[in-house]
């Protein structure tokens, strides 16, 4: 599979390329005033106000500063799970493509390439509760690397619990 | 040989008619004009004195009349408001009042007859007979007893046979005459043998005439006062009423005159005098007598009495003579004092100047013996006294020996001189032999000098020499600055030319810069072209099999991208190397410029140390000359001795002709000293003058 690779401190993670709608360089944002500490705000993009999540917040609860190689990863969700519209029945009168996107601020892309997690030589992940992000973990010729399937952070029910009744949008 | 002197130009003379004939005046002056003003202030101080003693007393007078006539006015006032008829109360009131005043003689009350209808009721009691009149009429009268002067007795009042009672009737032909009660005092008459005077006052009830209330006086308890008053004012009083004296102090009429008529004195006009309020004061002579006296003369209060006072002016003026004299017995003891004082000083003075004008004339004699001054008489006044007179003595003695001491010096000088002549003479002739000697010396020395003169040119040329160097050398230094300043020009153009590469090289360092800003742009769009590639590879892997060979077009561009970004990076790196190398080039060149012009300066100073060497060399070459100037001079000096020696040698043959002259004035000199020697003696001398004179022979100048 077709693969983004990117750096969270000393751990090399990759994200899978089709559920990556583009790459962006690091933009300014508005912060938000509430929610969870990885919800660093709104961005523009093209027009369309985007959340802008912390990556390594929510990967291992710690900031890292930006630098040269930081981006903006964008993702296309399933469900619209940031817009307070989401919990009202009247919901038309929003774009239901724009509503489903969100940036992650990632402190280093290292690079695109192809990477299988399904032959002989890759662990499946420990199969512990509460972490249904982290996939299984392969070795390739820069050493080991993680799968990060980004969906499942935002979607699953213990990121959605965290979230708040109303954003700042 | 003293001559006699008329005694008004002598000493004493002199000083008598200048010290105290003057002084006489002055004082005869001071005291006259002294005299004349205590006169004058004596004699105001004395009549304003006298006014006013008068006018007090006069007031005096008038109080007391007064007093009484309130009492006599009250007594009536008494009887008109109630007491009329009370002839017992009346009794005691009337004896209370007079009681009441010590100068009162007596005192009354009279009624009409059977004025209070009791005439008929006789004496009754409180009422004895005695205050009853002729047919039981109130006719009390008390008197001072004479012999008890604090009591009085009462008896009856009488009427003079000679008059009916004027005391009586004159007060009520005055009231139906005027209608007016008013009290009045009476001229003095003789009332039972007393002389008195009388106040009166009418008792009218109802606008009838009732009787009398009044008080008497005597004139003998006036004339006591009138004594008190006489001899305060040292003086004598006269007081008269109505052309009557009351009473007067004059000597020892004063008694007499007592209740007598004025007109029967020559003082009337005097009273005349008197006016109301202020003493009128006239220095007349005396009527009686004649004698000059001061007449004060003032109205008593009443109006009917005047007061007459009278003081000769001799007792007034004895005081003033007494202060005179004692002025002029001190004037005539300071003139005394001063004539012993000057009589005596100008003695002393004239015997002084006699003593220096008996010396003087030994002196004059020829008699110079010092005997003959410390001898005098009067050498005691030497050592005494102090003024000029004892100086002039202390001079004349000097003269005396100074004169004593010249003739000495003399007489031996002239001894001297004849031995000094002779020695001339042999003196001459030695010296014509040595002048023949000297001719021989001359042209020795005209030798001496011509081999002055030939050392003298060659040290001349040897200073020529040493300036032909000097010049050498100051060329050189010339040189020396042409060349310094052609190194400044050089030097200020390398100045220019540093100038210049400095700003050469702060134009490429700003190239650098934009150089620097164009690697940037070439970074970015590096970044954006790799962003690029790997969005175009995640939409080539979105488009599955149909994108693979668009993935390998975005990976070749990544790849380029990369690179571009390193090679901008180098870039950067190799332009912030050379920014580096620029900016050290131009410190170095910031560097070299200011030492440039630190060499530069220096250059300067050298040449300005160069230009001091030069304008020193001049001074060299100034001394140089002067030294060559000098040789010149001393070149021709030499020739002038050599000129002057021949002169010389003329000169010593023409010495030896003078000295024969010489030889024979020598003789004529011996013998004008031995007419000087014939001269001198005539004076007598003490032998320690001689011998002095002979020893210190110097002194004889100073003399």
């Amino acid at each position: 599979m077709q693969v983004l690779f990117v750096t969270i401190g000393a751990r090399r993670f990759a994200l899978d390329c089709a559920e990556i709608r583009e790459v962006l360089p690091v933009v300014n944002y508005r912060s938000a005033l509430t929610g969870p500490p990885w919800l660093l705000g709104l961005f523009n993009l093209r027009g369309a106000l985007v959340p802008l999540v912390d990556l390594p917040m929510l990967v291992n609860g710690g900031s890292e500063s930006l630098r040269m190689g930081s981006r903006i990863v964008v993702l296309r969700l399933e469900a619209d799970l940031f817009s307070a519209a989401r919990f009202h029945s009247d919901s038309s009168s929003f774009d239901a493509s724009v509503g489903k996107l969100v940036g992650l601020l990632v402190p280093e892309i290292t690079g695109l390439g192809e990477c299988d997690f399904t032959d002989v030589g890759a662990h499946a992940g420990f199969a512990f509760a509460g972490a249904p992000h982290l996939g299984p973990t392969t070795v390739d010729a820069q050493g080991m690397v993680q799968l990060l399937r980004c969906r499942r952070i935002l979607e699953g029910d213990a990121a959605l619990r965290e979230l708040p009744a109303s954003t700042d949008s | 040989m003293s001559t006699s002197i008329p005694f008004h130009r002598s000493l004493l003379g002199r000083a008598l008619i200048f010290g105290v004939l003057p002084s006489v005046l002055v004082m005869a002056s001071v005291v006259t004009i002294n005299a004349q003003r205590a006169m004058s202030r004596f004699s105001e101080t004395l009549e304003r004195d006298l006014r006013r003693a008068t006018e007090l007393a006069a007031e005096d007078i008038g109080l007391r009349n007064e007093a009484t006539l309130n009492l006599v006015r009250m007594m009536a006032r008494t009887q008109e408001t109630g007491m009329f008829g009370q002839r017992a109360q009346t009794l005691r009131f009337i004896e209370r009042t007079a009681k009441s005043d010590n100068d009162i003689y007596a005192a009354y009350i009279a009624y009409e007859p059977n004025g209070d209808g009791q005439d008929g009721a006789g004496a009754q009691p409180g009422v004895p007979a005695q205050a009853l009149g002729e047919g039981g009429r109130f006719y009390p009268y008390f008197k001072r007893d004479p012999k008890n002067a604090g009591a009085f007795v009462l008896e009856s009042l009488q009427e003079n046979p000679q008059d009916g009672g004027l005391w009586y009737r004159v007060p009520k032909e005055r009231f139906d005459r005027s209608g007016v009660a008013d009290a009045s005092i009476t001229k003095p008459y003789s009332y039972m043998g007393v002389d008195i005077i009388e106040h009166v006052m009418p008792i009218v009830i109802d606008g009838q005439f009732k009787g009398i209330a009044g008080m008497d006086a005597s004139l003998a308890t006036i004339q006591s006062r009138l004594d008190r008053i006489a001899k305060e004012l040292d003086a004598d009083v006269f007081l008269e009423t109505r052309g009557f004296f009351i009473a007067a102090t004059s000597d020892a009429r004063g008694g007499a005159l007592r209740n007598s008529k004025v007109a029967d004195s020559k003082m009337g006009p005097l009273f005349d005098l008197a006016s109301d309020g202020n003493a009128s004061l006239q220095q007349l002579a005396d009527p009686d007598t004649g004698e000059p006296c001061y007449f004060v003369a003032v109205r008593v209060k009443d109006g009917a009495w005047r007061l007459l006072v009278r003081k000769p002016s001799s007792a007034a003026t004895h005081e003033l003579w007494g202060m005179l004299m004692l002025n002029f017995a001190t004037a005539g003891f300071g003139i005394v004092v001063l004539v012993a004082l000057l009589g005596g000083g100008s003695m002393q003075l004239a015997r002084r100047v006699r003593a220096a004008q008996a010396l003087a004339e030994r002196i004059a004699a020829g008699d110079l013996s010092s005997d003959a001054t410390m001898n005098s008489n009067h050498g005691a006044s030497l050592s005494g006294g102090g003024d000029e007179t004892t100086e002039l003595t202390r001079a004349m003695t000097r003269m005396n020996q100074d004169l004593a001491g010249i003739v000495g010096a003399v007489r031996s000088a002239s001894t001297r001189l004849a031995a000094t002549s002779a020695q001339l003479a042999a003196t001459s002739r030695e010296q014509e032999a040595t002048t023949r000697g000297f001719g021989g010396s001359t042209a020795q020395i005209a030798s001496a000098i011509r081999e002055i003169a030939a050392t003298g040119t060659e040290l001349a040329q040897s200073t020529e020499a040493i300036d032909a160097g000097a010049r050498r050398t100051a060329d050189a230094a010339k040189a020396g600055r042409v060349g310094l300043d052609a190194m400044a020009v050089s030097m200020r153009r390398l100045d220019l030319a540093t100038g210049d590469i400095g700003e050469h090289l702060q134009v490429i360092s700003e190239k650098a810069e934009s150089i620097n800003s164009v690697v940037e742009t070439i970074s970015k769009v590096a970044e954006q072209t790799n962003l690029l590639s790997v969005n175009a590879a995640i939409e080539a892997e979105k488009a599955g099999d149909a994108g693979l060979g668009f993935l390998v077009v975005a990976r070749e561009i990544r790849r380029l991208a990369d690179q571009t970004a390193s090679a901008s990076l180098d870039i950067e790196r190799i332009v912030h190397q050379m920014q580096g190398a620029v900016s050290s080039g131009v410190r170095s060149m910031a560097g070299f410029t200011s030492e440039m012009r630190g060499s530069s300066s220096n250059v300067q100073r050298i040449a300005n140390d160069m230009s001091g060497i030069m304008s020193e060399m001049n001074a060299v070459f100034e001394s140089f000359s002067g030294v060559q100037r000098g040789m010149s001079s001393q070149a021709i000096g030499v020739r002038q001795i050599d000129e002057a020696v021949v002169q010389v040698a003329a000169g010593a043959q023409q010495t030896v002709v003078s000295v024969g002259e010489f030889g024979r004035v020598a003789d004529e000199l011996a013998h004008a000293v031995a007419v000087l020697q014939d001269a001198v003696a005539r004076f007598q001398l003490d032998e320690h003058n001689v011998v002095n004179s002979s020893a210190t022979p110097t002194g004889t100048g100073r003399a």
